[in-house]
């Protein structure tokens, strides 16, 4: 595997090449501009409007209202609900998407018939727009005519009574499921490359040393993964964390903000329906930027940290 | 582990695993795919029976009223200017970093890291106010070229998110012996020619990953559509079957027949390209 950009790949500047420092910054300049402009500035606009109360796009209706927003936050139970129900998907996708990947990974790199067409069939939803996918499953969960309910009947039970994504906090569940049904395909390849990089070698000597394969799997495999499983983890909570497109297609965070995620109240905030609360919908915006990579930092440090126990 | 020696009952049981999985992923995109073959009578009769005859009645339909031919150009042209736009500025940008010594080099490399940490979806507040006072500048200035409810604020939202091209194309420019440029340059080459005619094929793979990589995320994304394209006439894919379903609540044998005009291609390339696509998307995740 390529080694991270963040550890490997940043080595101080070319060792060779050419000194027309000019040239290079002609060569650098577009995407700086694009970059710059439609990103960075941006951000830097969402650490400043979200200390306004600013609707508009007029600079003269700008005005600063300190703290005022993150005040309202605290009292705003549709804030809580909207984050908790995104760190319940970080956590289902952290524990199941993960979880199933790898088992699925460590299954077919054994070399079972036919593992091709598995690999490439877990990752076809992957390439299919989460829309499409949203809306098939609305079809497929319907209380009267989706399968799932028809399916329930047929053996004498009975779905849930307002719909599986009628049903409060079982609907979050519903779109948490869906989201693993689209994703655990892709993390699982990106586990493969992992394991696909493990030299046989390893294995081969501990199989001769006598370990079993319950042994080579837990004590080999998976330590030697650890790497990947990591960057895989930072990968699929953030995936989790910003998840819009399912929600707002299944549920469109309801009944009553039931299942609203952090992005979709941003949306709904800032630039769906009455499109007001720009300021409001921008300070929740900055608090998930901080969330984001105050998560992923706090899970590379516990990777590290845990390498040095394991070394030891 | 290898699989032919573990004990029987726990092969079959992961065989049960892969199974299960594969036909929970084959069953919605199959009913999905022969449903919209059906009548709509046959649909309501038994929403989950296969067709008694191919009809593509509901097909037709589909493309016509949910204006297929529109959503495809509209989505093509944005996915294709916007990747072509920013695997071009990325890979020469790539190039200046990656072989060029000037004060400031590792500073701008660093500028671009931040973008890998910035949840793009987080700005979509700013991203807009942004587009409406560039919008109405250029309406001052009698500019024509609007900004909102134009293809060209998605795409210049996307040409934006150039940091993960930069730093992969970056890092396999690197990798490239000097030599094989010195040797262009000894023999005459001028700058942009060696970038054209020596780097940029050797650097092939790397571009063609993210050229991938980024088709697939803008071809299928949802939001900044969401937020830009108001006018139906310019609605991408995605947006067009999200309105497609709201118009048509109770004819479902139509809206499945939208879905599967909207997923078929997509399928359909998968399976002739399915290794070139699974590597490219792969590798571009594991540069994180």
């Amino acid at each position: 595997m390529r080694r991270s950009a963040l550890t490997g790949g940043s080595e101080k500047g070319p060792r060779t090449g050419r000194y027309d420092g000019r040239f290079a910054l002609v060569l650098i300049a577009p995407a700086f501009f694009f970059y710059t402009v439609f990103l960075i500035l941006p951000l830097f606009g969402t650490v400043v409007i979200g200390f306004t109360d600013w609707t508009g796009i007029s600079f003269s209706t700008l005005r600063f209202t300190g703290l005022e927003n993150f005040i309202q936050m605290a009292g705003d139970e549709f804030f809580w609900g909207a984050f908790r129900n995104s760190f319940l998907f970080v956590a289902c996708c952290l524990l199941l998407q993960v979880g199933v990947a790898l088992l699925f990974a460590i299954i077919l790199e054994s070399g079972p018939r036919f593992a091709k067409w598995f690999r490439s069939i877990f990752f076809v939803p992957f390439v299919i727009s989460l829309v499409v996918i949203g809306i098939l499953f609305n079809f497929l969960l319907d209380p009267t005519l989706g399968i799932v309910d028809s399916l329930l009947r047929a053996i004498g039970l009975e779905g849930p009574k307002f719909g599986w994504l009628g049903t409060r906090t079982l609907n979050v569940f519903v779109v948490i499921a869906v989201h693993i049904w689209r994703n655990f395909g892709f993390t699982m390849f990106l586990l493969i490359a992992g394991l696909q990089a493990i030299p046989r070698e390893l294995q081969e000597s501990a199989r001769l040393d006598g370990a079993t394969s319950w042994q080579l799997t837990t004590r080999i495999t998976v330590p030697l993964l650890r790497e990947v499983l990591v960057v895989a983890s930072v990968i699929t909570s953030i995936d989790a964390m910003r998840v819009f497109d399912l929600v707002y297609t299944l549920t469109g965070g309801g009944p009553f903000h039931s299942s609203e995620t952090v992005v979709t109240y941003i949306y709904q905030l800032g630039l769906g329906g009455a499109r007001t609360q720009h300021g409001y919908a921008t300070a929740i915006a900055l608090v998930l930027v901080l969330v984001i990579i105050g998560m992923s930092v706090l899970q590379f440090t516990l990777a590290r940290a845990g390498r040095g126990a394991v070394s030891t | 582990m290898v699989f032919r020696e573990l004990s029987l009952p726990v092969r079959l049981l992961f065989y049960l695993f892969l199974i299960v999985a594969a036909v929970s992923i084959l069953y919605p995109l199959t009913w999905m795919s022969y449903t919209s073959l059906k009548t709509n009578e046959e649909v309501m009769l038994s929403p989950f029976g296969l067709p008694t005859r191919v009809s593509f009645e509901n097909i037709a339909e589909a493309w016509q009223t949910g204006n297929f031919t529109r959503l495809y150009a509209n989505s093509l042209l944005i996915a294709i200017v916007s990747v072509v736009g920013i695997i071009t500025i990325s890979t020469t940008a790539a190039y200046g970093l990656a072989r060029y010594h000037f004060n400031g080099n590792r500073a701008l490399f660093l500028y671009f890291l931040v973008g890998m940490a910035v949840p793009t979806q987080a700005l979509m507040v700013p991203s807009f106010k942004l587009m409406a006072i560039l919008d109405s500048w250029a309406a001052a200035l009698h500019l024509p070229v609007p900004l909102l409810n134009s293809p060209l604020a998605v795409i210049l939202t996307y040409m934006s998110w150039s940091s993960l091209a930069i730093i992969f194309i970056r890092a396999y420019f690197m990798s490239i012996p000097p030599e094989l440029e010195d040797a262009a340059r000894v023999d005459g080459a001028r700058e942009l020619q060696i970038l054209r005619h020596v780097m940029v094929p050797l650097a092939m793979p790397a571009i063609a990953t993210m050229t991938i990589f980024y088709f697939v995320f803008f071809w299928n994304d949802f939001l900044w559509p969401l937020i830009y394209l108001h006018k139906h006439t310019l609605r991408t894919i995605p947006l067009g079957i999200m309105h497609f379903e709201g118009k048509y609540v109770s004819l479902w044998s139509l809206q499945v027949a939208a879905l599967s005009l909207a997923a078929w291609p997509p399928i359909f390339i998968y399976v002739l390209f399915h290794r070139r696509i699974q590597r490219g998307l792969t590798e571009g995740a594991l540069k994180f």
